[in-house]
């Protein structure tokens, strides 16, 4: 099992969601976050004062998938959330340790199918 | 079809009545008039009154916007203390002050006097009190945000106590008391730009300044951080609450519509003419400086306008109203840069807005004034009055309020804990936050 933890730009997530449903690996959950790449945030100006650093607005999609389903996850992602500009995002990679199903206290793979 | 008289007979019986009316009857309805004449005087002024009133949901909202979300509540608290503590010390001691017999500068009664107030008001005594509750209340929610995030509570409800017990009724016996010097001067402040907007502003700045920044406002070089307010949809909610509020603010300072019901609609005009050019002026000032509209400026700039019409809305002309909201929508970008420039933390923009404007408003109507305006008709005697009139009242709340603040900083304490400032207001003196998460 892998938990993917994908960090996107906010407009992408719809196009992620429908892709992921469609390659039937559909459970997901998304965190809105704010970050900062290489570029280190931007400036504005707020009431004539500068504000630097400002972090920006992204979503934390994460998944946990089946080691054969990983491929096809990150294809997923990669396809819908690139535009080739600086500011896509990034998608880390984990092994996970276990998986349980609350409701039925199935462990492991079977928790995730 | 015979017993149903026709327009002619009708018209005929109402000459006779008419013509045959005793002195008696003309009396009565003569009665009936002055009786009609204070009934429809009081639905106006208590639908203004209620208007001004709610303007206070107005000033919490703004306020809560423009601060951050870990004191959202304390500002809320800020803002019910002006009503609840500034609202009885208005009935207890101040509306005596300003509207009894005064000797030109002050005045000694208590509670709501009965009889003649020689302002030939034809609403009752405690309607006046209510509309004139208002404005107390108003000038003292524009130093709430000035002191926003940093100053303890109960200090707070005592400094509100004194200032709409003494200070602002003070101001207000000089420019609406008959007997006020301000007032036998000619001086022109239809519904406050200086009596309620200067003073408050003044009285904001001299409270930031002896409260001092909020933490991590300035950087040990000197340069200002920016601290954005938390949530500006609430904060443009309470803009157009303030800005429906004012059009009974300025139109309700007629104190009655039978024979002013012209001067309601210019007041009217004037007052939305105003804002409106004093938000446009910050939408491209904030443009062409800063390359974006700041819609946060954009918002003082609109209050800038209408602070600033206060004064002379009664007297310029609907052109003269543009121009004065331009002009204060463009002052009012410049003087938030100011205050910051000076180390003075001001979170929402109180003395740019109130103070400045409130200044500007008022000599605005030496300038503009269709009767006497220096740029109007040359004279410049109406002019020195109101720069007199409105650095007085400015001086004076600068004064008396630094002095309070010192006073209390030297007794009870006017500053939270940093312990308490960092971790936010609304946790530390209120136990909850403005946001519960988790259902």
């Amino acid at each position: 099992m892998k938990k993917v933890e994908a960090i996107v730009k906010p407009s992408k997530l719809k196009a992620i969601q429908k892709g992921l449903i469609d390659a039937d690996i559909p459970c997901m959950t998304v965190v809105p976050v704010r970050g900062a790449g290489l570029q280190q945030g931007y400036s504005e100006i707020y009431r004539g004062t500068e504000k630097s650093m400002i972090l920006l607005p992204k979503v934390m999609i994460i998944c946990v998938v089946s080691d054969e389903n990983l491929e096809k996850c990150l294809d997923v992602i990669l396809d819908n959330a690139s535009e080739g500009n600086v500011g896509d995002g990034k998608i880390f990679v984990y092994d996970v340790q276990d998986a349980i199903r609350i409701r039925t206290r199935t462990r492991g793979i079977e928790a995730i199918r | 079809m015979q017993n149903i008289p026709n327009r002619f007979v009708f018209l005929k019986q109402e000459a006779l009545y008419t013509k045959h009316k005793t002195m008696n009857e003309t009396a009565t309805l003569a009665a009936q008039q002055v009786e009609l004449t204070h009934a429809i005087d009081t639905v106006w002024v208590a639908l203004c009154a209620a208007l001004i009133f709610q303007m206070e949901g107005g000033f919490a909202l703004l306020e809560a916007g423009f601060v951050r979300s870990k004191n959202a509540i304390s500002i809320i608290a800020k803002v019910m203390i002006d009503i609840m503590f500034g609202g009885v010390a208005f009935y207890l001691v101040g509306f005596g002050i300003a509207y009894g017999k005064s000797n030109g500068y002050w005045a000694f009664d208590t509670g709501i006097m009965e009889g003649d107030l020689g302002l030939g008001l034809t609403i009752s005594n405690s309607l006046f009190w209510f509309i004139q509750m208002g404005f107390a209340v108003a000038a003292i929610s524009i130093v709430s945000g000035g002191v926003a995030e940093r100053m303890k509570m109960w200090s707070y409800a005592i400094y509100v106590a004194i200032f709409s017990a003494v200070l602002y009724p003070l101001a207000a016996n000089w420019v609406w008391n008959p007997n006020g010097w301000l007032a036998l001067r000619g001086f022109n402040d239809f519904a406050g730009s200086a009596a309620i907007h200067a003073m408050g502003g003044f009285a904001a700045l001299a409270g930031a300044i002896v409260l001092g920044p909020r933490l991590g406002k300035y950087n040990e070089d000197g340069t200002a951080n920016a601290i954005p307010g938390h949530n500006l949809t609430l904060s443009a909610v309470g803009a157009f609450i303030l800005w429906f509020g004012w059009f009974g603010f300025n139109p309700g300072s007629t104190l009655g519509a039978v024979g002013k019901w012209d001067l309601i609609g210019s007041v009217a005009t004037n007052t939305f003419l105003a804002s409106a050019a004093g938000g446009i002026a910050t939408m491209l000032y904030t443009y062409l400086r800063y390359k974006k509209v700041d819609i946060t400026m954009v918002i003082n700039g609109v209050l800038a306008g209408l602070v600033a019409i206060t004064a002379g809305c009664n007297v310029v002309s609907a052109d003269s109203a543009l121009i004065i909201g331009f002009i204060a929508g463009t002052i009012v970008d410049i003087a938030v840069v100011v205050v910051d420039k000076m180390k003075v933390d001001d979170p929402v923009g109180a003395v740019a807005v109130h103070g400045v404007n409130g200044f500007f408003g008022t000599i605005a109507v030496g300038l503009f004034s269709q009767k006497n305006g220096l740029f109007i008709t040359g004279e410049s005697a109406q002019f020195i009055t109101q720069l007199i009139g409105v650095s007085v009242i400015s001086l004076f709340s600068f004064a008396t309020t630094y002095a309070l603040f010192m006073i209390l900083k030297k007794t009870m304490g006017i500053r939270l804990s940093h312990k308490a400032e960092s971790a936010g207001i609304d946790a530390v003196e209120f136990g909850v936050e403005a946001y519960t998460t988790f259902e």
